[in-house]
């Protein structure tokens, strides 16, 4: 008699956000090995960048790879593009750029923390972290002009320029996030089925993390210092004294922290941006044309993303290779799934945040 | 940025790596492809952890029906991109069943294509 | 537990945070981006726009008699990237971008007709530039 149950999850299922199929085989409720499909969404975006679209234009197609990180996609592309066209981006702008970026963190991890809550089935804190999330959308809508789809990162620079109205606007918003986030942080700490329930349940080591190259938030929970905001110097991250998160327990509740705790950092990030702004243009002109290879990171809200381009002097580009956060944090997945109870699988996938937009692009 | 480009045969690439990788010092990004003059490039990409942009990348040059090395048992993530590249490129690697992206009735190697 | 049923009771009470949608409008920021406005004296015909924008919202067509361009904006196709009106020269500024939203319409010019239109815009040009070659031929 076979020993192992087969139990499939997904492509459509009630507990999963996007499309993504898992297979598991089950020795009573231990899951001992697990494939993953993640394949449903492919839009062959890398093949329209390089045939149907010009260099100016990519940059606004690659911000539809995602939704909830629009904002990283265009910024990482732009990087690339200025580096390979030799343009000197004006201080206000990467400011700029940086407080876009930051925001775009914040209600990217509040979006995932409310999931979380609601995996845990608690249905009340789902709405209302999504309330407070309403509040970076407005900073959102009132800097870009967009609530979701910014288009607010163009080659040389930004398209809309701040205010010092909307400068009043944006401190007195993200002041009162401030204090909603440290009661989420509360409810997150102190609830029982929060906290207790979600200790030591799909846990990733250290080993582990470095082993299948891990990343994002996922990484830094298991005591990974991996954070590229450290390692890149394209956007003004180290003038504004950036500390990275890290904490030991690499389990769903020490994710959920690290998410908590960078929430607070970007707030203070912004805050100190907009305290320090310099003065200036807000673009540089664009002129020429690219060429070269150019290999670009930037931190989203999961983890890294990188664009590589390659270019030789015309209109369109030779190649576009995007490399989307959620992707590198597959193979980990399966690791913490390995070994855990059935019915913790949607708590798992919840806290890895998954993007399957981004993955399959 | 300080990208240091390292041209390797499909057989020393294995033996390459192997000696070059430490996961606690180099972060592994991914693998790219290209495929340029009838001929597949192939660069694995590493990124220095905590030192400003710092870029190790391995390349190798094969022609566009090669059987490619796997490195899956080095780095698992690998895996990932090599069944990527295998459904947008026909990148032949070791191991790798297509699927995972484009359906098998799809089209036969997007990225092939010319302008 | 004390705070948790001081929070129940004031929300018991407390107005909901969403709004009555189809009763009642959706509050709008004057600093959200939306449809591109055209001021057809104003423009002086360099087609820049329809150059850079990237879904292609914006088209011309050129009569093949006069020689003329008309302006065709689609409203669905329209990202509100606000890309052609950096575009558009100092020396004219025909286009500007208001914070309407696309309205629901019954435009003969969508769906169907705009995929005649794209390509009315490509052939036109064409065929004009050939015209416009002839007739250099036949005065010289």
């Amino acid at each position: 008699m076979k020993k192992t149950i087969h139990i499939p999850i997904g492509s459509q299922h009630i507990s999963l956000l996007e499309p993504v199929r898992f297979s598991f085989e089950c020795e009573n409720e231990t899951i001992i090995k697990v494939e993953a499909d993640v394949g449903y969404v492919h839009r062959g975006v890398e093949l329209a960048c390089t045939t149907k679209f010009k260099f100016k234009q990519v940059g606004y197609v690659v911000a539809r790879v995602c939704g909830l990180c629009a904002i990283v996609h265009s910024t990482c592309y732009t990087l690339g593009i200025e580096e390979l066209m030799g343009i000197e981006v004006p201080k206000r702008a990467s400011y700029l750029r940086l407080i876009a970026n930051e925001l775009d963190r914040i209600h990217s991890h509040l979006l995932c923390l409310s999931h979380t809550a609601e995996n845990a089935g608690y249905e009340a804190l789902f709405m209302r972290i999504m309330k407070d999330r309403e509040l970076v959308m407005e900073v959102q809508e009132a800097m870009t002009g967009n609530r979701i789809q910014f288009d607010y990162v163009s080659i040389g620079g930004v398209n809309k320029d701040m205010n010092s109205e909307l400068e009043g606007v944006i401190r007195n918003k993200l002041g009162l996030l401030h204090q909603k986030v440290a009661e989420i942080k509360e409810l997150f700490d102190n609830n029982w089925s929060l906290s207790l329930k979600y200790k030591n349940v799909g846990v990733i080591t250290k080993e582990m993390a470095y082993r299948s190259s891990l990343l994002g938030p996922i990484a830094r929970a298991s005591g990974v210092n991996f954070d590229v905001r450290n390692d890149s110097d394209y956007l003004p991250y180290s003038e504004l004294g950036f500390k990275s998160i890290t904490m030991e327990g690499g389990d769903i509740h020490s994710r959920n922290m690290v998410r908590l705790f960078e929430l607070f950092e970007s707030i203070r990030l912004i805050e100190t941006a907009l305290d320090g702004m310099p003065e200036g243009e807000i673009a540089a002109k664009v002129r020429g044309t690219p060429e070269g290879e150019s290999y670009m990171r930037v931190e989203a809200p999961r983890g890294e993303c990188f664009y590589y381009l390659k270019a030789s002097k015309g209109q369109y580009l030779d190649r576009v290779r995007i490399k989307t956060p959620t992707f590198g944090s597959v193979p980990g997945m399966i690791e913490a799934l390995k070994g855990s109870n059935y019915a913790d699988v949607p708590a798992i996938i919840a806290s890895f945040d998954p993007c399957l937009s981004c993955t399959a692009r | 940025m300080k990208t240091t480009k390292e041209l390797v045969t499909l057989h020393e690439i294995r033996g390459a790596i192997e000696g070059f990788y430490d996961p606690q010092i180099w972060h592994f990004v991914c693998i790219n492809g290209l495929f340029e003059n009838d001929e597949l490039e192939i660069q694995w990409c590493f990124a220095k952890i905590g030192v400003k942009d710092e870029w190790k990348v391995f390349y190798a040059k094969a022609p566009g029906d090669a059987l490619l090395p796997s490195l899956a048992d080095i780095m698992p993530t690998a895996r990932m991109y090599e069944g990527e590249l295998r459904d947008l490129l026909d990148a032949n690697f070791e191991n790798s069943v297509k699927g995972m992206f484009i359906e098998l009735d799809g089209l036969e190697a997007p990225l092939r294509i010319k302008r | 537990m004390l705070k948790a049923a001081f929070n129940a009771l004031k929300n018991l009470f407390s107005t909901p945070a969403t709004i009555d949608y189809p009763f009642e409008k959706s509050p709008k920021n004057k600093e959200a981006r939306g449809l591109i406005l055209f001021e057809e004296p104003k423009c002086i015909w360099c087609l820049k726009c329809e150059d850079v924008c990237p879904p292609g919202a914006i088209r011309f067509t050129q009569d093949r008699e006069s020689f003329d361009y008309t302006y065709h904006y689609n409203p669905y196709l329209c990202i509100y990237c606000s890309e052609c009106v950096r575009a558009c020269p100092d020396s004219a500024v025909a286009l500007s971008q208001c914070n309407e939203l696309s309205p629901p319409t019954d435009d003969k010019n969508m769906n169907d007709n705009w995929f005649k239109i794209e390509k009315e815009a490509e052939e036109s040009k064409i065929a004009v530039k050939e015209l416009k070659k002839i007739k250099k031929e036949e005065s010289s």
